[in-house]
């Protein structure tokens, strides 16, 4: 099984704990890893990695509802799907399982 | 919301540059960051951040766009190559065709752009007009090239407006240097003729050289031919009355695109020291061009025109007005004009045949591009289930037909090199083809290239997308039906074009073909003119009855201008019972007694001029019918005629003859005695022994006048070069005409050979069946057949009204006859079973074992 690139994850995660919230798009999910993590990343490289995840069936778009901001327009917004859910799951376990070996380390950080 | 005029450039830019899979998203998102930014670190910033975004993507937004529309391009060339590689035949008839098309178009390009280009090398051509006129008389418009004497040098003086005017009379003149004499042809002028026009002087000095009255400036061949390699300024050339002429300049020869041709130029003042009186507002045969200052009003000179000559001439009965430079060449159709014009009929004519053999070529394309569309049905379905999108499939038919546009382009810039000597040598103009020299043919070429490679794949890429991929690989192709019509219509155009075009130029030859034989009105069998010199001017009559002693010759005259050629005239006849304000514009001429005779005219009313009554050659006139008509006489003999000094009776009336070419009508004439006027010899030879009587002539003339060379001419000879311009435009037509039906059969050829190849197995059955020979052909040639008949049927009437239209011009017509419909009808079918038959015969006479054994 092919594991996601750090960046798909983080992407991926990024999505998914947007997406109960304001919704998942280029700007939001920009600033989020921003906050989350100190890295500004370029426009241009969220597209590319987003499409490609878009087309291993990880995540799907879907059009919000009409936003008053946005001129009611409705705007395109990314959402994992459950293999993408899936593969996050599968990355996390194998994190957690080479993890295991290496408690004191991790303390005296 | 794409057309919403409130969204900015910026934003628009952006999503045009963006991938399509992104695109949506994308430019939402920078927009938004756009305002979070203009809101955070004001607006200067998050444009600047903004157009930073969108020139950091041109690169990316050319590498995606360039990069697969080149892969598809290549792949497109690839299938187009092979496509040509595997029907050999069909793509050599489609180029060839294509090939022919272009060719004849680019030479009738360089054609066009000749006329279109006359006189565009003086500087001062916009400024500069030409004076004509328009005659009142009776109702009638009649346009006259020709004004009265005095009237330029008049207008530039009284009218700051008119910067400059020149006075222009073309002649010819014999010029001896030492004892050799040659006539030459060249032309009066006022001195600031040279620097009104932009000839270019080589020597002399641009603002005096013609000053002194007795200096000539000669064109710089004309310079060459008598002087050689000497300086040829301050040289003397000598005419034929004995006037010693100073050379003060030499100039450029003149270029062939100028409406003015001449080989020297002599001041009009040189008249006025002959004895001529140069401010006679009577004498009207003279050309007078102005130029006028940058901001003068047109209307209001020509309304000066009017003023100047209400003050000086006593009568009018014409309106003046100003004639653009530019106009001169192709819109002139004056009488009492020079010759050389060009016609913008022709101009046109030609653009639309080309147009029409253009379109002949690219029918042929289409044609057999839809006839072999079953072939390339396959490959359609195929693109279209591979996610080709119809716009996608359009495109790749245009770059085909493209393609084969551009071989065929390069295969006629090859014709066209080849063919431009005998083009030249047909139109009779010196055309070069270079690209350097003529830029505006860059856009030419371009157009004709875009024209063919559009029109030619327009059928064929609407038709052959629009197949359903389904259908087409099930192998279901409809190559009847709808296809087949629209192929009936193109090929029922494509022949009535040619049809067209063969009328056309059947109807041509037709015209010259009458104008060379027409009856002019007068016999021209051995008939030759000699130019007299003068010494034989003072001896004429002892010259005459010594010639007339030898039986070989039967009549010897003399006249001052030979019918057919430009005579003198005058607008200022009076006569007994003419109203006063009447005015006639009428061709005079003197001739001598025998003239009647020997130019075999026949006397209407009242007799010719005799030696016996002595009055006859001080007062005595012969009108011609078309005069006494014009005149309103009901009995003219012995009525009072006359004008300026010149005045007498009428004492008989001649038949009408041909004055000028046939072009004109037999224009109102009157002719007198009087030996000093006499410039040509004119013999009437026996038919028999006319070498020998030409020897006995030279002869002769070697007795009376040695020093002078003895050159003669036929009429006949003569009339023959009348109707050059006429025969060129008929030669030039032929051979386009030939060329288009060419271009048609082919495509007929092509077409039939593919439908017969369709119906092999309908042919071997039917032939199993018991179908004779003849029976099959009959059946494969007589669709087209009907097609033919179609097509002509459309063409007579289209080509009667086109071809009509050219007719008006010339003022005796052939007119139309039967046969040359008959003619162009038994021509199509002709051509068209030439083109069919082979393939039908072929298919008939074809084994039905091996017709009907391949599956």
């Amino acid at each position: 099984m092919k594991l996601l690139s750090r960046k798909e994850e983080m992407l991926l995660l990024a999505v998914w704990s947007l997406q109960e919230k304001e919704g998942a798009y280029g700007v939001t999910i920009r600033k989020h890893i921003e906050a989350r993590t100190g890295i500004r990343w370029l426009f241009g490289a969220i597209y590319a990695p987003l499409g490609r995840l878009v087309d291993m069936g990880y995540m799907e778009t879907y059009t919000s509802d009409p936003l008053p901001e946005r001129g009611g327009r409705r705007k395109i917004l990314y959402r994992l799907t459950p293999s993408g859910k899936d593969a996050l799951l599968k990355v996390k376990e194998i994190n957690t399982a080479l993890w295991v070996d290496i408690p004191r380390l991790k303390n005296k950080r | 919301m794409e057309d919403n005029p409130r969204i900015p450039i910026r934003t628009r830019l952006l999503r045009s540059l963006l991938r399509a899979s992104v695109q949506e998203s994308a430019a939402e998102d920078f927009e938004e960051h756009y305002q979070f930014l203009a809101g955070s670190k004001g607006r200067v910033r998050a444009l600047l951040w903004f157009w930073i975004q969108i020139i950091c993507l041109i690169p990316v937004f050319f590498k995606d766009t360039l990069l697969w529309s080149l892969a598809m391009f290549r792949n497109h060339l690839k299938i187009a190559l092979r496509v040509i590689k595997r029907q050999k035949g069909y793509s050599v008839i489609n180029i060839t065709g294509l090939a022919i098309g272009i060719a004849c178009c680019i030479l009738i390009l360089l054609w066009v752009r000749d006329e279109l280009g006359y006189d565009g090398f003086h500087e001062n051509r916009d400024s500069i007009y030409r004076i004509v006129s328009k005659s009142l008389a009776a109702g009638v418009s009649e346009y006259y090239a020709v004004t009265p004497l005095p009237l330029g040098p008049a207008l530039q003086q009284e009218y700051p407006e008119v910067v400059m005017a020149t006075r222009y009379n073309g002649m010819q003149l014999d010029l001896r240097l030492g004892s050799e004499t040659q006539v030459e042809s060249g032309t009066l002028v006022d001195p600031n003729f040279i620097q009104m026009f932009s000839f270019g002087l080589l020597q002399g000095d641009k603002e005096s050289c013609l000053d002194d009255p007795f200096s000539i400036v000669l064109t710089e061949s004309l310079a060459g031919k008598y002087f050689g390699n000497l300086d040829p300024v301050g040289q003397v050339l000598t005419t034929q009355a004995g006037t010693d002429l100073k050379v003060s300049g030499i100039m450029k020869d003149v270029p062939h695109k100028s409406h003015l041709q001449f080989d020297f130029l002599i001041s009009f003042e040189i008249l006025a020291r002959l004895g001529r009186d140069l401010n006679n507002w009577e004498d009207v045969s003279y050309f007078t061009y102005v130029m006028l200052d940058t901001d003068a009003n047109v209307s209001d000179v020509n309304r000066m025109i009017e003023e100047i000559l209400e003050k000086y001439r006593e009568r009018r009965s014409s309106s003046r007005y100003l004639q653009p430079l530019k106009d001169i060449h192709l819109r002139s159709h004056f009488k009492f004009d020079m010759d050389g014009h060009g016609d913008i009929r022709y101009v046109y004519i030609f653009s639309i045949a080309a147009a029409l053999i253009l379109v002949i070529a690219c029918i042929n394309f289409m044609n057999l591009a839809t006839a072999r569309s079953g072939g390339r049905a396959k490959e359609v379905g195929i693109r279209k289930v591979l996610g080709a999108h119809r716009s996608h499939v359009i495109r790749q038919f245009f770059r085909e037909s493209m393609l084969l546009t551009l071989v065929a382009f390069l295969a006629s810039l090859a014709m066209v090199r080849l063919l431009l000597p005998v083009f030249n040598v047909l139109s009779g103009k010196p055309l070069v083809f270079d690209l350097r020299l003529d830029p505006v043919l860059y856009i030419g070429l371009l157009g004709i290239i875009l024209f063919t490679g559009l029109l030619s794949g327009s059928y064929p890429a609407v038709f052959l997308s629009a197949f359903r991929p389904v259908k087409v690989l099930r192998g279901r192709i409809g190559t009847g039906g709808k296809g087949s019509l629209f192929r009936r219509v193109l090929v029922v155009t494509q022949f009535s074009l040619s049809i067209i075009l063969v009328i056309g130029t059947l109807v041509i030859y037709h015209q010259i073909h009458y104008m060379k034989n027409a009856n002019l009105g007068f016999e021209t069998d051995h008939l030759i003119y000699i130019p007299m010199s003068q010494e034989i001017h003072g001896n004429y009559d002892a010259v005459r009855i010594e010639l007339l002693r030898n039986p070989g010759i039967l009549n010897v005259t003399a006249v001052d201008l030979l019918p057919i050629y430009e005579g003198s005239g005058t607008s200022n006849a009076a006569w007994e019972g003419k109203s006063a304000d009447f005015q006639l514009q009428m061709r005079i001429g003197a001739v001598d007694y025998d003239f009647q005779e020997t130019f075999g005219l026949k006397m209407v009313l009242g007799r010719f001029f005799s030696r016996e009554i002595t009055t006859d050659s001080s007062e005595g006139f012969v009108l011609n019918d078309a005069a006494v008509k014009a005149m309103g006489l009901e009995d003219p003999i012995g009525k009072r005629f006359g004008w300026g000094e010149r005045q007498g009776r009428v004492i008989g009336v001649i038949q009408d003859y041909q004055l000028r070419t046939l072009h004109y009508e037999v224009e109102p004439l009157a002719i007198f005695v009087d030996p000093d006027w006499l410039n040509f010899l004119c013999v009437k030879l026996d038919a028999e022994n006319v070498p020998r009587s030409l020897a006995f002539l030279g002869d002769t003339w070697g007795k009376h006048s040695p020093e002078n060379p003895f050159q003669f001419r036929f009429f006949d000879d003569d009339i023959d070069t009348l109707y050059r311009a006429e025969e060129r435009i008929g030669t030039l037509f032929r051979y386009f005409t030939l060329l288009a039906v060419f271009i048609s059969c082919l495509g007929l050829f092509g077409l039939a050979s593919y439908l017969v190849e369709q119906r092999t197995k309908e042919i071997g059955i039917r032939k199993v069946l018991g179908a004779s020979i003849p029976k099959i052909c009959l059946l494969l040639s007589r669709e087209f057949f009907k097609w033919v008949v179609v097509a002509n049927l459309i063409a007579w009437p289209t080509a009667y009204f086109v071809t009509e239209e050219w007719l008006q011009s010339f003022a005796n017509r052939a007119g139309f006859s039967p046969w040359i419909f008959a003619l162009s009808g038994v021509l199509s079918f002709t051509v068209a079973a030439a083109a069919i038959g082979y393939q039908s015969i072929r298919a008939a006479f074809s084994n039905p074992v091996k017709s009907l054994r391949y599956e």
